[in-house]
């Protein structure tokens, strides 16, 4: 027997903001209270998540190949936000009823056990393959995008997380950018929509080879269709002339690539305006560090997770021994990332999410608080009694 | 099966059964916080201290930008604390709070409204004329301001919550209008003995900490802001 009750939750604006008290206050036997900057709505609807999932199951050559198909599709409605409200409305940020999204994916897995077998060798194979991309919906008031922090937008018709970014004022003919008579541009104020800031494919691969005790297990994964952004870790390292961006030019004064510059009628072709400024005078002021499409990288990488070999020494050395069987190995973890050229920054894995400096549901930020990715290696003994 | 074990086995459906049942009957009130300061635990009155401690602290605070524009402040040898001020660049974090150890005049002096909007709301529902006669006079200043600063600014829609995400830029003209009859309407409740008495008014001479809850002392403040307004617009 099942019971189901429909909750509503009722909070509501007016009566219930949580005050918070005022700077220097108490004063002697005066209190004083802030009025919240977030607003609560008046009524919650609940969230609802419908998924709808469609898979297929299937084995050949007595199991030797498996595979696994799923389609899903997750619709979420009624998604709770904290929005960012414009300063003039009296607050800063009100959670609301405020989104709907698709969540949609292809997920396959294909197992080849084994894919080899010559007397005592073999060779498993597990692949895995996942698509997953996203659409929003719909958003509060047929307001087109919303900023969630660290660069984060949900854009309405666009996947779920979108950097919005500052760049350089660009020519809307040709598409580049726009330098002055001192060969230098100027940062576009209005922000514009870059990359995703999650992946669409990821790809893993586990090889197993196995001879009479002695294996060795290779786990690989990919990831991409996704960017990062590194403003943070990049404007530091720019600041002290230590990145590979701030040197490209060889610190000297350069001519900006793909630039147009103005003359007197119309735009041509920059080749020979060189800039001005090209020293930290450049690299550590906010033409630089605020463009923050300097630090767009792609987020693709290739990983060589783990490398582990192991060998178990056959059980009848043990035969009537207390000493049942005896395991030894090695591991590495972490032993390889390969990076695209365009991100010269950081494992694109570390992001704001979950540090302190910038928490909420970010991703794709790289701070400069990030710790370096580490790699392990790793030596064990198993005894069996 | 044993008689035993089907007889545990009723018993513990029946348990489940009440259990469920009365559990649809609990209510469960997990909507007031016992903890946070809520409307209900916060006087309105207690407000007012604060929004004219900020009132204080943004006008003595706020203004580096301008200082560095009017010449009051210059940097110092080769110390360049002031970059974005002296390069015009505005960005959307200009002035970034902290940034230059200046607030954001835009964002400080609306969240400020929004404490005397509340205070005021109270106020006028508790008959307490004071209190919304100071309200009334320093949200005109804190509009003044913000009109002198940015021209254009929201203000007939603004400090509305989510009623009005987008408020509509107003007038600097109309704007000034309004502030008139505004210190107007504070300047005749201040004249109403009654409105303005300490008895509607409790705790007003503490938590004003400007005036000592002083109604003609209030009047000046409101004329003198009415000429500075008049100046204004000379």
């Amino acid at each position: 027997m099942l019971f189901l009750k429909q909750v509503t939750f009722h909070l509501d604006a007016q009566e219930a903001p949580f005050f918070t008290i005022g700077t220097f206050f108490p004063f002697g036997s005066t209190l004083g209270y802030n009025l919240p900057t977030s607003q609560y709505i008046r009524q919650f609807q609940p969230e609802f998540v419908v998924n709808k999932e469609i898979g297929i199951e299937m084995g050949f050559l007595k199991n030797r190949i498996n595979l696994e198909a799923t389609y899903y599709q997750q619709r979420n409605t009624d998604q709770v936000l904290n929005l960012s409200l414009a300063n003039s409305t009296g607050f800063t940020s009100s959670k609301l009823n405020a989104a709907d999204f698709t969540n949609t994916g292809l997920e396959l897995d294909l197992k080849l056990t084994p894919l080899v077998k010559i007397g005592d060798f073999n060779v498993d194979v597990k692949a895995n393959y996942t698509y997953q991309t996203s659409k929003v919906n719909r958003l509060v008031d047929g307001v087109s995008n919303l900023g969630l922090g660290n660069f984060n937008y949900v854009v309405v018709g666009e996947p779920v997380y979108k950097f919005r970014l500052n760049g350089y004022k660009r020519d809307s003919a040709t598409g580049k950018v726009i330098v002055g008579a001192d060969g230098m541009p100027e940062i576009d104020p209005n922000l514009n929509t870059y990359g995703n800031t999650l992946p669409n494919n990821i790809f893993g691969l586990t090889i197993n080879l196995n001879y009479k005790g002695l294996t060795l297990t290779a786990v690989g994964e990919y990831r991409g269709g996704n960017q990062i952004v590194a403003d943070q870790l990049g404007s530091f390292l720019d600041d002290n002339g230590i990145s590979a961006r701030s040197a490209q030019y060889g610190r000297r004064a350069f001519v900006w690539p793909n630039s147009v510059i103005f003359d007197g009628t119309k735009y041509v072709e920059n080749t020979n305006v060189y800039t001005t400024l090209y020293n930290r005078e450049f690299w550590n002021t906010e033409l630089n560090t605020d463009a923050t499409t300097n630090y767009l990288a792609s987020g693709a990488f290739w990983k060589l997770r783990e490398v582990s070999l192991t060998y178990e020494f056959p059980s009848k050395l043990f035969k009537g021994n207390t000493l049942k069987g005896v395991t030894v190995g090695i591991s590495g973890r972490n032993l390889m990332t390969w990076l695209p050229k365009s991100n010269q920054w950081t494992d694109p894995e570390f992001s704001a999410n979950g540090n302190n400096a910038f928490t909420g549901n970010a991703q794709g930020r790289s701070t400069a608080y990030n710790l370096p990715p580490t790699r392990i290696f790793g030596a064990n003994v198993i005894f069996q009694f | 099966m044993k008689m035993n074990n089907i007889k545990r086995i009723t018993l513990a459906l029946s348990t489940a059964l009440v259990v469920a049942g009365t559990g649809c009957k609990v209510d469960y009130d997990i909507n007031s916080s016992t903890e946070d300061l809520t409307a209900g635990a916060v006087d309105y009155k207690t407000v007012l201290p604060t929004a004219i401690n900020n009132s204080a602290r943004i006008i003595a605070a706020d203004w580096k930008f301008l200082q560095s524009w009017m010449g009051y402040w210059a940097r110092s040898g080769s110390y360049q604390n002031v970059a974005d001020e002296e390069t015009y660049n505005f960005t959307n974090d200009f002035p970034a709070a902290g940034g230059n150890g200046a607030g954001n005049p835009w964002n400080d002096l609306y969240y400020n409204s929004s404490n005397y909007n509340y205070v005021q709301k109270n106020a006028v529902s508790n008959g307490a004329g004071m209190y919304e006669a100071i309200c009334r006079i320093m949200k005109a200043q804190n509009f003044q301001i913000l009109t002198d600063v940015y021209g254009d600014v929201p203000y007939f829609e603004a400090l509305k919550g989510n009623d009005v995400r987008t408020p509509k830029y107003d007038k600097g003209e109309d704007i000034y209008n309004d502030l008139f009859r505004q210190l107007d309407t504070a300047i005749a409740i201040l004249h109403d003995a009654d409105a303005s008495s300490a008895a509607k008014n409790p705790d007003i001479s503490r938590n004003d900490l400007v005036f000592k809850g002083d109604p003609a002392k209030w009047i000046k403040f409101a004329n003198t802001l009415k000429l500075a307004y008049a100046g204004a617009l000379l």
